[in-house]
C-alpha cells in the first residue's frame, strides 16, 4: 500500500483541529507542522504520499511599505525560499505541492497605473516554481487566489481570522482548499479515466437528427449551434489529451456516420471516433459490450447525455461508469467538460496522441480474431515485431507513465517515478519493448527490470504491460527474452514475485501458464540481503520460479 | 429557545470530540473542559457561526469566553 500521510505547513496559522480539513483526507492521515513553520516541512525526511506548503506572500515582505519597497529585498527573500524548495526536491522524493496566495489588497486607482507589489513578487515565484516543476515531477503548484476567484475572494480569506488566530483563511476557504488539494491527492493515487460515452442528439448538435434531418441539426457559427460547436472543440480538446470517444447513441448508425462524414460545420469526424454503439439497444448494455471490446474496465468510462432518463439508467446499472449531469445550460458545457478532473493528467505524452488510432486496431484485432480457427496462425499471419528499446531521456516520460497506471498485467504494481526508475536502470538490467504488426506501430507497451540476485537467481522487479496489446502472447516473447539474458549470465532460475491485486489477476495465469513453478519463500534460500527486503515487505504475494532449460511456449509465433 | 440550546450543545460535541459535555449548559465556560482552551474556544465559535448561519465582528468574537456570552451574542443578532 502506499503511503497515506499528508502533511501541511503555512507560513500562516491553518486550524489543524477545523472539520473542513476532512475534505482533503481522513485526519488521521493529515499532520500539521507549528504555526509558521514551512522548514518543518521542507527538512522533513518522513516518507509520505505528499507535503504541502502554503505560502502567503505577505507574511513574507511586508506589502505595506509600498514607498521605500526594496524589489532586490524581496525578491532574495523569494529566491532563497526557491533554493529551499529546490534543496528538499533534490533530496527527498516525497511528492511536494506548493500553494501560494498573493492575498491582494486591491486599490483601483492605484493599480490603474503601478503594478502591486505582491503581484509582481508572486508572478516572479510562481515562474521560478514552474521552472522547478520542468526538473522535478514530484513538484505541483497550486495557484490559491485563481481558485478562490472562482468561489468569491472575499468568502474565502477572512481578516478577523487572522487578527484573533493568524489564520488567514476562513471556514469557507478552508473547505474550498482542501477540496482542490484533494483533487491534485487523487490524481497522485488514481490514474484518469480513459473513455468519454457521448450521446449524439442535443449533445453532440441541437435537434433531434431521425426527425429533422442532417440539414436541420442546430451546429456551426449561429446561436445555439454556436454553443454545440464550442461543446465539440471541448471535446476535441479532450481526445487530443489522449482520451477516447465513443458514440452512445439510440439512432440509425449510417445517419450518424453521415454526419460525422459529410457535415461541415462538424467538429468531431469520423476519424476522431474510436467505436460506435449507436443502435436501439439499451445504452448499459453497449457500454457493457464496449468495455469487452476496448478491454478496459467500466470504472475508466465517462458518460454524458442531456436525458436523465438515460443518465439514471446507467447510473442504476452500473455503478462504476461515471455519469456526469451536465449544466442545464449548453453554454456551460465546454467549461465544465475542460475542468472534469476526470480526465485531467499531470502530462501528455507522445503516445497519448495515438490513443484513438491504437484502440481502434486492437477492436479490429478482436473482431478479425475469429475469422481464422487457428489462434497461432492468425497471429503469425499479422506479422508481430517486438524489439528492445533502452530506457534513456526520450523514453522514460512513457516508461513512468506505464508503470503509474498498469493495473491489469502487473506482477508487482510497483509505482516508481523517473528518479527511481532512473536510479534502477543505472544498476541493474532494464528495458521496454516495442511492438507493431500489421494493425500498425503499437508503439512502447511493456517495461522489464530484473535485479540478478545470486548465481542461482535473477529477480523479475517489474514486468508489466499496457493491456491493449493483449492476446497476442507478447508476454512469452518477454519472457523468452529474459531467458536469453539469464542463460547469457549462466542464472539457472527466474525467480517471480506475484503481489495480489484487485485488477492483475491476469499476471498469475501468465506465470501458470509460461512453466513457471510456485514456491515458498523459504524454500528460495535467499543469501542476497537487499533481494530479502524486496520481496519479502509483502504479506499477499507468491512467489514462482522458472527453470532456463526449460521453453517458453508460443513463441513459435515470433519465429520467422 | 429550546431549539437554540439543543444546537449550542451539538456545536459543543463536535468542537470538544474528547470531553463529556454536562447536561446543564448555561454556567460553562472557557476552561471548564480540558479541550475549550483558547484555541478551542476560537474552533467553538467557528462551529457556533457554521451551525447559526452568523458571523461575529471581531470584537463580539475576541470577547466571547462561555455559553452565556454565545447566547447573549446570538440574541444581538437576532434583533438586529
Amino acid at each position: 500500500m502506499k503511503n497515506k500521510n499528508i502533511k501541511l505547513s503555512s507560513t500562516s496559522f491553518l486550524l489543524p483541529n477545523n472539520k473542513n480539513w476532512d475534505f482533503l483526507a481522513n485526519s488521521k492521515n493529515v499532520s500539521f507542522t507549528e504555526y509558521g513553520d514551512i522548514f518543518g516541512t521542507l527538512n522533513s525526511k518522513e516518507k509520505t504520499l505528499a507535503d504541502i506548503v502554503t505560502i502567503f506572500l505577505p507574511d513574507l515582505i511586508d506589502y505595506l511599505k509600498t514607498e521605500n519597497f526594496n524589489q532586490k529585498i524581496e525578491i532574495n527573500k523569494i529566491l532563497n525560499i526557491g533554493k529551499l524548495i529546490e534543496r528538499r526536491l533534490k533530496l527527498n522524493k516525497n511528492n511536494l505541492i506548493v500553494c501560494v496566495s498573493e492575498f491582494l489588497f486591491n486599490n483601483i486607482i492605484i493599480s490603474s497605473k503601478n503594478q502591486r507589489t505582491t503581484q509582481k513578487v508572486k508572478h516572479f515565484f510562481i515562474e521560478l516554481l514552474y521552472n522547478l516543476a520542468k526538473k522535478f515531477e514530484n513538484l505541483y503548484i497550486v495557484d490559491i487566489d485563481e481558485i478562490f476567484f472562482e468561489y468569491g475572494y472575499l468568502k474565502c480569506f477572512d481578516q478577523r481570522n487572522y487578527y484573533l488566530s493568524r489564520c488567514r483563511l476562513s471556514t469557507f476557504g478552508i473547505e474550498i482548499f482542501a477540496k482542490n488539494l484533494k483533487k491534485i491527492i487523487d490524481r497522485i493515487n488514481f490514474t484518469n479515466k480513459k473513455v468519454l460515452l457521448l450521446d449524439c442528439d442535443n449533445t453532440l448538435w441541437g435537434g433531434v437528427l431521425g426527425e429533422d434531418g442532417i440539414e436541420n441539426i442546430k451546429i456551426g457559427q449561429d446561436g445555439l449551434g454556436y454553443a454545440f460547436l464550442e461543446f465539440q472543440k471541448a471535446i476535441k480538446r479532450i481526445k487530443e489529451s489522449g482520451i477516447l470517444l465513443v458514440l452512445v447513441s439510440k439512432n440509425s448508425k449510417e445517419d450518424v456516420e453521415n454526419v460525422l462524414k459529410k457535415h461541415q460545420a462538424m467538429v468531431i469526424r469520423h476519424n476522431d471516433v474510436t467505436a460506435y454503439k449507436v443502435n436501439w439497444n439499451e445504452k448499459f448494455i453497449n457500454i457493457k459490450q464496449l468495455s469487452k471490446d476496448l478491454q478496459l474496465g467500466l470504472d475508466s468510462f465517462v458518460f454524458w447525455d442531456d436525458n436523465p432518463i438515460e443518465r439514471e439508467k446507467v447510473k442504476l446499472n452500473l455503478k462504476e461508469v461515471s455519469v456526469i449531469d451536465p449544466d442545464k445550460d449548453i453554454a456551460h458545457w465546454s467549461k465544465q467538460l475542460l475542468e472534469y478532473e476526470g480526465f485531467s493528467k499531470f502530462l501528455t505524452t507522445k503516445e497519448d496522441k495515438k490513443k484513438t488510432i491504437q484502440y481502434k486496431q486492437r477492436a479490429s484485432f478482436i473482431q478479425n480474431k475469429p475469422k481464422f480457427n487457428n489462434e497461432k496462425s492468425y497471429l503469425k499471419s499479422i506479422k508481430l515485431k517486438p524489439s528492445l528499446v533502452k530506457i534513456n531521456k526520450s523514453t522514460i516520460s512513457r516508461a513512468v507513465q506505464m508503470c503509474q497506471k498498469t493495473n491489469q498485467f502487473n506482477l508487482r504494481t510497483v509505482r516508481y517515478n523517473a528518479n527511481e526508475l532512473f536510479e534502477i536502470n543505472k544498476k541493474n538490467i532494464c528495458f521496454l519493448i516495442n511492438l507493431s504488426d500489421s494493425y500498425g506501430d503499437h508503439g512502447i507497451v511493456s517495461l522489464v527490470c530484473l535485479k540478478i540476485v545470486d548465481k542461482k537467481y535473477i529477480f523479475i522487479d517489474t514486468f508489466l504491460m499496457s493491456c491493449r496489446i493483449l492476446g497476442r502472447h507478447l508476454e512469452s516473447w518477454i519472457l523468452n527474452e529474459i531467458k536469453k539474458i539469464a542463460v547469457k549470465k549462466k542464472i539457472k532460475f527466474i525467480l517471480a514475485q506475484f503481489i495480489m491485486t484487485k485488477r492483475n489477476q491476469i499476471s498469475k495465469s501468465f506465470l501458470e501458464k509460461n512453466n513457471f513453478k510456485r514456491i515458498s519463500i523459504k524454500k528460495l534460500n535467499l543469501n542476497n540481503k537487499d533481494i530479502k527486503k524486496i520481496i519479502s515487505k509483502k504479506n499477499k504475494s507468491d512467489y514462482y520460479i522458472f527453470e532456463t532449460t526449460k521453453k517458453v511456449p508460443n513463441i513459435d509465433i515470433y519465429e520467422k | 429557545m429550546k431549539n437554540d440550546e439543543k444546537k449550542i450543545i451539538l456545536a459543543l460535541k463536535k468542537t470538544f470530540t474528547k470531553s463529556k459535555i454536562p447536561k446543564n449548559i448555561s454556567k460553562l465556560k472557557l476552561g471548564d473542559l480540558k479541550e475549550w482552551d483558547s484555541l478551542g474556544n476560537f474552533h467553538l465559535i467557528l462551529e457556533i457561526e457554521k451551525v447559526f448561519n452568523c458571523r461575529f465582528e471581531t470584537k463580539v468574537f475576541s470577547e466571547i469566553k462561555s455559553i452565556k456570552d454565545i447566547k447573549e451574542n446570538l440574541k444581538k443578532n437576532e434583533n438586529r
